[in-house]
């Protein structure tokens, strides 16, 4: 197999992550590429890279299901760009979405929301150290985050099942955008006839 | 008095008044027949099995359309309040709907605007609002505001019935929308849900008039310090309606925040039934063994609409592993709505009490 250049990652953007192989073992290597929003851009690629140079058809299906549709995504420029690593591809078996509701000692406490099917939804409380020293301080009530559990195969054919804790990273809202939704709401409340307090 | 087993589909009689409190653990709905087929439906709440507001899964029990609903009121904002709101006005076309005054403010219409197209797929309460705010444009529906002792309604021909709102004070609404002002200006909103105000001045507490007896529906009202606000500027009021109430919706899940002794004393009459929603939320679990103790001690009967929390969901073995791995500890958030109905002749007599789904004497 030959060797080839893809986007990677870096320790800041290292993945909230528990791995564990096939039989039980926790697992090491390279960290994988869904710590941030714009890390997702970073596992397209991988994506792309994993169809064009292994044929994987799964990665359509996966990234349709881990979040890169989300309404929005940040304009930021991927700062990882032109790092090598292995690539993974990564089949996701659950994903909910998260709602932090209390942090407290060593643990958290978070509301779940099924994605896949029509579970209801869960409150698990989770030890902080599943999070990475980054996602740890985006950590308060009301934060949102991504969960997802799967498997992770890499170029070498292993197979470790995989926990990953992904937390949202938006910008702060800018000056336009708030006097945008100023605007609409100006036009909303004109509409309803709601001219008062 | 007693709770007995009943069929939970018999509709109340053209001559019986309902009090129905439905409540799953997070989130609650009361129901209110007036007699004669007309009801009320007070805030909303999902059923986790039907996915489907819980005030229109019991109405089609009774085999009802959603006609028969006069008056819907959101009593706040919080999530636990409002899930399913929009499609319960959307199904019932004859229904007035009654919201807190905060509900449009600039400030309020600002962040839904700004946050609805940014939530994530299902995690929030401001999606609820957005789709209520564009029913009433769509529909053209008029929209009532609640204020301190204002009638928002009154069945035609009927001058003993009537529902009033006795809260929220002028300054209540204020504070909350110099809260709400502040949430629009948080650097980080992008990255959260949108956080409920703290404490809640701004409920929607209702006065519902029955012949012979009065039902006081106190939604998640707070108790404060401040005259102007909460309880004590109910209390304060001289143009509240009169009387005592026989019922009680405990406010607040049955916090002491939402605990005024004044209420009891001066709102309730004496062998007052008292009735609440659990509140499972994180750490957070309402109402704690001492509320139990102090409504318990304050009712004839006190009733909670459901107890204890199960976990039903299924999971594949894979994902079972990760989970056990993952966690400390995992539960459904939201137990099968529990349900609790009073019913009694319009002409008087005792209340007949029935629990169904988990709820429970307490």
């Amino acid at each position: 197999m030959t060797t080839t250049t893809a986007p990677a990652t870096t320790p800041d953007s290292a993945p909230s992550t528990t791995t564990r192989s096939s039989d039980g073992q926790v697992a090491g290597g390279p960290p994988d590429p869904t710590a941030s929003l714009w890390s997702l851009r970073n596992l397209e690629a991988h994506a792309r890279f994993a169809t064009s140079r292994l044929g994987a058809t799964s990665w359509g299906s996966v990234l349709s299901t881990t979040g890169l549709n989300a309404p929005l995504q940040p304009q930021t420029q991927d700062p990882l760009a032109g790092q090598v690593s292995a690539p993974t591809r990564f089949e996701v078996l659950q994903k909910w979405e998260g709602i932090v509701l209390d942090v407290s000692g060593n643990s958290f406490a978070a509301r779940l929301i099924d994605l896949i099917g029509n579970e209801p939804d869960q409150e698990a409380e989770f030890p902080i150290r599943e999070l990475s020293p980054r996602d740890r301080k985006r950590l308060i009530p009301g934060a949102l985050f991504y969960w997802y559990i799967g498997y992770r195969d890499d170029l070498s054919g292993d197979r470790d099942r995989s926990s990953r804790l992904r937390f949202r990273r938006l910008p702060p809202p800018s000056e336009p955008e708030v006097e945008r939704a100023r605007q609409a709401a100006k036009k909303l409340r004109s509409a309803l006839g709601w001219h008062r307090r | 008095m007693d709770g007995i087993v009943a069929d939970r589909s018999v509709a109340p009689t053209p001559d019986e008044v309902e009090v129905s409190l439905i409540g799953p653990g997070y989130g609650e709905c009361v129901l209110v027949h007036f007699g004669h087929g007309a009801w009320i439906v007070v805030d909303s709440c999902i059923d986790v099995r039907t996915r489907r507001p819980v005030a229109l899964d019991y109405l089609e029990s009774l085999a009802l359309d959603p006609e028969v609903v006069r008056l819907v009121v959101a009593t706040h904002w919080h999530d636990d309040h409002i899930r399913g709101l929009a499609e319960v006005i959307r199904a019932a076309p004859k229904a007035r709907l009654v919201v807190s005054t905060a509900l449009r403010s600039e400030e309020l219409a600002t962040l839904v605007s700004f946050v609805e197209p940014r939530m994530m797929e299902r995690s929030s309460g401001v999606a609820e609002l957005a789709a209520i705010y564009a029913h009433l444009q769509e529909t053209r529906s008029p929209l009532e505001f609640a204020a301190p002792d204002r009638r928002l309604w009154r069945p035609a021909g009927k001058l003993r019935r009537a529902v009033w709102s006795l809260s929220p004070s002028d300054r209540s609404i204020e504070i909350a929308l110099q809260g709400i002002a502040k949430l629009v200006d948080d650097p980080q909103l992008p990255n959260r849900r949108v956080p409920s105000l703290q404490p809640n001045h701004t409920a929607v507490v209702l006065w519902c008039e029955l012949p012979e007896v009065a039902v006081l529906l106190g939604s998640d009202l707070e108790n404060t310090e401040d005259e102007q606000t909460g309880w004590r500027a109910i209390l304060a009021s001289t143009a509240r309606p009169n009387g005592r109430s026989a019922i009680f919706k405990v406010p607040h899940h049955g916090s002491v925040t939402g605990h005024n002794p004044e209420v009891w004393s001066e709102l309730l009459e004496a062998d007052v039934i008292s009735v609440t929603t659990p509140f499972v939320h994180g750490r957070t679990h309402l109402p704690t063994p001492a509320d139990r103790s102090r409504i318990a001690s304050l009712s004839s009967a006190a009733y909670l609409s459901s107890d204890t929390p199960a976990t039903t969901a299924s999971w594949t073995p894979p994902v079972a592993s990760t989970i056990q791995e993952a966690t400390i500890t995992i539960r459904d958030a939201e137990p099968h709505p529990g349900h609790i109905r009073l019913r009694r002749p319009v002409s008087g007599g005792a209340w007949t009490v029935e629990l169904f789904s988990g709820a429970v004497q307490v």
